[in-house]
């Protein structure tokens, strides 16, 4: 450890501590050998669930045992009461909640709170964006709790305005909103749903659905977009989100209605009018 | 006087403490702290980042290689009798789960005993970095493996029960069939729509399709592409350029993964490899971003941290040094960008290629 100078100890203590550590050995292997046997056995019942919790609580990235849990818990679902389900459902977030205030940063925990809140009977949405809301209070730039967010709002139906609203509480408060910003670029071209324009690759690239954040911007709410993000680099011109999210900006307004080509042949008695859009 | 004295303690300050470094790494290999308990069921990744650290450090000597290539061979989880696990296949991440001690086949039927994609693709590159000649390693169960884990969206779980699934586990998946020469372990064409999806509105790359672009994302995608040979072919010289602008911009003065985040070490490497990928790592400031991998270099136990006057740990001693060998540090062998080997590992794999090549043409 840095600065930190290794003391020498005697033997007696080298013994106590192996014990210890044997005794803490023991427990993690007699733990890990019964979750096993019992899921041999096909035992998939409430002190499986006990077990793996202690189990995950240190290892929270065990994912054979996030995969237990939730063998168990589908087992669960067909052999009890709906109201029964909600409520050990209610208690596994619990226990989620529980793993990521130890670490936030848990891909496994994340996941399977993801997996729980779609199986819940009757999921509680203010609850899961409140989660969301306390994460992203301590820590803004944490992806997986904005990815949990993005699923949430998804699954859930929440207003887009609603969450542009949310972003612009976040952008002024805080200058470190690279965050806020990218979510701001997902949700502005869904405001106004338009047939996307493809994109126009050369012939030998991958054809590939295009992404939202190719889609085209309303006037109206781009000029507004204009004024918060001018806003955002005067006041600190040295912050890279806003210039990022500027550029792409300047991308987004609808082409303009207007004649590409014309081709006239005299020979054919023909015009044709060739335009930058479909002409309704 | 005192001006000169005063630059020799600089640069004492700033040199690089390579035996420090050779010695974090073996004790790494040794006994771990116990706070990494937590990683336990990863640590065939802690192992590379120490095996390969050390190959950069061209001290791979200090070490019993041969009990080392046991120890890997000993993850590999093997097809049982009746073949009925071949989906699981690959390696796992330690003995953690439980079964005896057994480095040959055939594998032992066990409900939660399977491969990691992350794994699998340390455990194949631990071992060429070793010499091994993968001989012992069950190929046509590792690719049928790594295909169960492919989903239909182009990305991949790292294990057969499922996990999430983002970039991290593509970048695995590409360098598992670029290693084993045999690419019948993923559909291609899905990864790199996945890929292409992922391109965020700055574009940088993100884990997945509308997630915020990210250093080591926009590597595991580019690096990936490079390995398939696709690069090129997938985005155009204007993506590209935009690409390079994005991961040029994160260098402060070392370099951040994401923008308005504090520089970190690693980064050095993973968005560095990028630009060097894309050709333009030469545009970078190499002084500023020796200077700061070399302000997290612990000077005491060795090894690198992701900041200054923080504990160091395996992963950004690894890293570090990775990014000091893009700068051209003399005393580090060269990393292949994509592969994330040496070159020499490379070269080694390129013979064992050649060779397999050439026995398949004497049999038919």
């Amino acid at each position: 450890m840095h600065g930190r100078l290794k003391i020498k100890s005697t033997a007696q203590q080298e013994e106590e501590k192996r014990k210890e550590r044997e005794k803490k050995l023991k427990l993690y292997v007699t733990a890990r050998d019964v979750c096993f046997s019992q899921r041999k056995e096909g035992v998939l019942d409430e002190e499986a669930l006990q077990l793996t919790q202690q189990l995950l609580s240190s290892n929270p990235d065990f994912s054979t045992l996030w995969n237990y849990r939730r063998e168990i818990l589908m087992h669960l679902e067909t052999v009890r009461e709906e109201d029964d389900v909600q409520k050990i459902y209610e208690s596994e977030l619990s226990f989620v909640e529980r793993c990521l205030r130890q670490n936030p940063k848990s891909y496994g925990s994340w996941h399977h709170r993801g997996w729980v809140s779609a199986r819940l009977p009757r999921p509680d949405w203010v609850r899961e964006l409140s989660l969301c809301d306390r994460c992203l209070s301590l820590d803004e730039r944490n992806f997986h709790c904005w990815d949990y967010r993005r699923v949430v709002v998804r699954m859930s139906g929440v207003a887009v305005d609603q969450e542009l609203r949310f972003t612009d509480r976040l952008i002024g408060s805080n200058f470190s909103n690279y965050s806020s910003w990218h979510y701001r670029s997902t949700l502005l071209p869904l405001l106004h749903l338009e047939s996307p324009e493809p994109l126009s690759p050369t012939p030998q690239l991958a054809k590939t659905s295009p992404r939202t954040n190719s889609h085209r911007v309303c006037e109206e709410q781009l000029l507004k977009e204009y004024e918060l993000v001018q806003n955002a680099f005067f006041t600190d011109p040295n912050d890279q989100s806003a210039w990022f999210y500027y550029r792409w900006l300047l991308g987004r307004a609808e082409r303009e209605e207007m004649i590409s080509c014309v081709y006239v042949s005299r020979e054919e008695e023909r015009v044709a009018v060739c335009f930058s859009k479909p002409v309704h | 006087m005192s001006e000169e004295g005063n630059q020799i303690e600089e640069f004492e300050q700033i040199d690089f403490l390579k035996d420090r470094h050779v010695r974090f790494f073996q004790r790494s290999l040794q006994v771990l702290p116990e706070r990494y308990s937590s990683l336990e069921t990863t640590r065939l990744t802690i192992v590379f980042f120490a095996l390969s650290g050390l190959d950069v450090l061209d001290a791979l000597h200090v070490i019993d290689k041969d009990n080392m290539i046991e120890w890997i061979y000993s993850l590999q989880v093997l097809p049982t009798e009746d073949e009925s696990n071949m989906q699981r296949c690959g390696f796992r991440g330690s003995s953690h789960i439980g079964l005896p001690y057994s480095s040959k086949g055939p594998g032992m039927a066990h409900p939660y005993d399977s491969g990691h994609i992350a794994m699998t693709y340390t455990g194949l590159a631990s071992l060429l970095l070793l010499g091994d000649d993968l001989s012992r390693v069950n190929k046509r169960a590792c690719l049928t493996g790594l295909k169960a884990l492919q989903l239909e969206d182009g990305s991949f779980y790292a294990v057969p029960e499922g996990s999430e699934n983002d970039m991290r586990f593509i970048y695995c998946a590409a360098c598992i069939c670029y290693m084993l020469d045999d690419w019948s372990g993923m559909d291609i064409h899905k990864a790199i729509e996945y890929i292409r999806r992922s391109m965020s509105y700055d574009n940088g790359i993100g884990q997945g399709a509308g997630l915020e672009s990210h250093g080591g994302s926009t590597f595991c995608a580019v690096a990936s592409l490079r390995l398939m040979g696709r690069l090129e072919e997938t985005l155009s010289e204007r993506e590209l350029d935009r690409i390079r602008r994005w991961c040029i911009m994160r260098q402060q003065t070392g370099f951040h993964g994401r923008p308005n985040k504090p520089v970190d070490t690693c980064y050095s490497f993973w968005v560095g490899a990028t630009l060097e990928l894309l050709d333009v790592f030469q545009y970078t400031n190499y002084e500023k971003n020796r200077n700061y991998i070399l302000s997290t270099q612990d000077r005491l136990v060795g090894g690198f941290a992701k900041w200054p006057d923080s504990h160091p740990d395996p992963l950004h001693a690894y890293f570090g040094l990775c990014g000091l060998s893009l700068l051209g540090e003399p005393e580090l062998m060269k990393v292949h960008p994509a592969l994330n080997v040496t070159q020499r590992a490379f070269q080694h794999l390129q013979q064992l290629q050649q060779a397999w090549r050439d026995n398949v043409s004497s049999c038919t």
